[in-house]
């Protein structure tokens, strides 16, 4: 097997290992599926560009993927209101829920993206990241912060989040 | 001491806290509340975990096959124009080359559209800010010097003056400046119609004329014969004589 039929190979393996968590996490951070399937997207595009696995393919691209949030935020006013603006209809479930399910869900994904949008850029992604199961190593090093931080820092975040969401359960009650 | 935040949340996420586990597993064991707040915090976890899977949406249906193609694409665009820049690079170079030959039609032109640039530069610039104030062209006559040559000015002005000054050639030129005059030629010389006219003349004699005379109201005020001029008062800087019209015009008595 030559270099780039083994690269080719880890390349496929990665991206159906790592696709669907990274648009996932995306998509929560963002609030954008479609900014979310691109940044994805192009992460994977510069994998591929590199020609060799990185040591650790998950930090590697995630840490790509903010580096494209954070241009394409640079870029567009527009879309770093939509994290605010975004509600609940932006996603789409797989099958019609019942109506009373479907409000209660609405209400609940409202609450949590209102929620994160009163989080900081570190503190959503150190939230976002340890729920897709990245240990604080790598929650240090793809969020660059010293790895001795992450758990007083993630605390914090914790804290604020759930502040926020019970705000904002009173609000909406 | 109870537990610290971090030490709960790192517990809470599996997370090892480096060497300090026995201890900690040792204390939560026998302290109910920190065993409390550690459930607690689990609890929140799991609350939050199903919070924030509302967020979910259907994964788009992306292959990567799909993103390769989109490498590709970039990668095209990224060649493209590198490949126009170099083109670009690679003409201006050339173009420099070219114009730096000194046998070279493309200098040749370039030094031909320099000028006209600069050439259209000066003229706009005079259209702008020199049109308003360059004076009206000088009036007056020319005519060939005889042996004699006669410049007569009907009356004294106000104000104004005549310089004059020997040039070579053979051509007597008389003109004015900042007012009105008229000329009418003679058998040997000018007569100027200047009554009531503020102008300044300059009248060029030849050096060669044997007999030169200006008369302003009849009155001699300048005159050549050979080399021997009158007035011989002092001369200007290029050479010639300034007479002041002003000083031929009759003042005014006063009345008592």
């Amino acid at each position: 097997m030559t270099e780039d039929s083994l690269f080719e190979a880890a390349f496929r393996d990665a991206f159906a290992a790592r696709f669907a968590p990274l648009y996932r996490y995306l998509n929560r951070l963002t609030g954008d599926p479609e900014l979310a399937s691109d940044i994805a997207q192009q992460a994977f595009v510069r994998l591929f560009e590199r020609g060799m696995m990185p040591d650790d393919p998950r930090v590697w691209l995630v840490t790509v993927a903010h580096n494209l949030f954070r241009d394409e935020r640079r870029r567009s006013a527009r879309r770093r209101r939509l994290l605010a603006r975004r509600t609940a209809d932006t996603t789409i479930a797989d099958a019609a829920p019942a109506p009373d399910e479907a409000v209660l869900t609405a209400e609940q994904r409202a609450t949590a993206r209102a929620a994160l949008a009163r989080l900081s850029t570190r503190e959503r992604q150190l939230l976002l990241l340890r729920y897709e199961g990245y240990s604080y190593a790598e929650l240090a090093a793809a969020t660059h912060v010293e790895p001795t931080s992450v758990g007083t820092l993630l605390a914090r975040a914790t804290v604020a989040f759930r502040r926020a969401v019970e705000g904002e359960g009173h609000a909406s009650r | 001491m109870h537990l610290a935040d971090a030490d709960l949340q790192s517990l809470a996420d599996g997370e090892s806290l480096a060497g300090r586990d026995p201890v900690t597993l040792a204390h939560l064991a026998s302290c109910p509340a920190c065993a409390g707040a550690l459930a607690r915090a689990l609890d929140a976890q799991a609350r939050d975990a199903e919070l924030l899977g509302t967020l979910d949406g259907p994964v788009p249906a992306v292959s990567p096959d799909a993103v390769k193609a989109r490498a590709a694409h970039a990668l095209r665009l990224r060649r493209a124009r590198r490949r126009t820049a170099m083109v670009g690079a690679a003409w201006l170079l050339g173009a420099a080359v070219a114009a730096a030959m000194v046998a070279s039609p493309l200098r040749h032109l370039a030094i031909r559209a320099v000028k006209q640039v600069a050439a259209a530069g000066t003229n706009r610039k005079a259209v702008t800010h020199r049109v308003p104030v360059t004076p009206p062209p000088p009036e007056g006559v020319a005519f060939r010097a005889g042996s004699e040559v006669v410049v007569s000015l009907r009356a004294a002005q106000p104000e104004g003056a005549l310089h004059v000054s020997l040039v070579p050639g053979t051509m007597v030129r008389l003109t004015q400046r900042g007012g009105p005059a008229a000329y009418a030629l003679t058998a040997s010389g000018v007569v100027v119609e200047n009554a009531g006219s503020t102008a300044s003349f300059d009248l060029e004699l030849p050096i060669t004329v044997a007999r030169a005379e200006v008369r302003v109201a009849g009155q001699l005020v300048f005159r050549k014969l050979g080399t021997t001029i009158v007035p011989d008062g002092p001369r200007d800087r290029d050479g010639g004589y300034t007479i002041s019209l002003a000083s031929q015009f009759p003042k005014r008595r006063r009345v008592p």
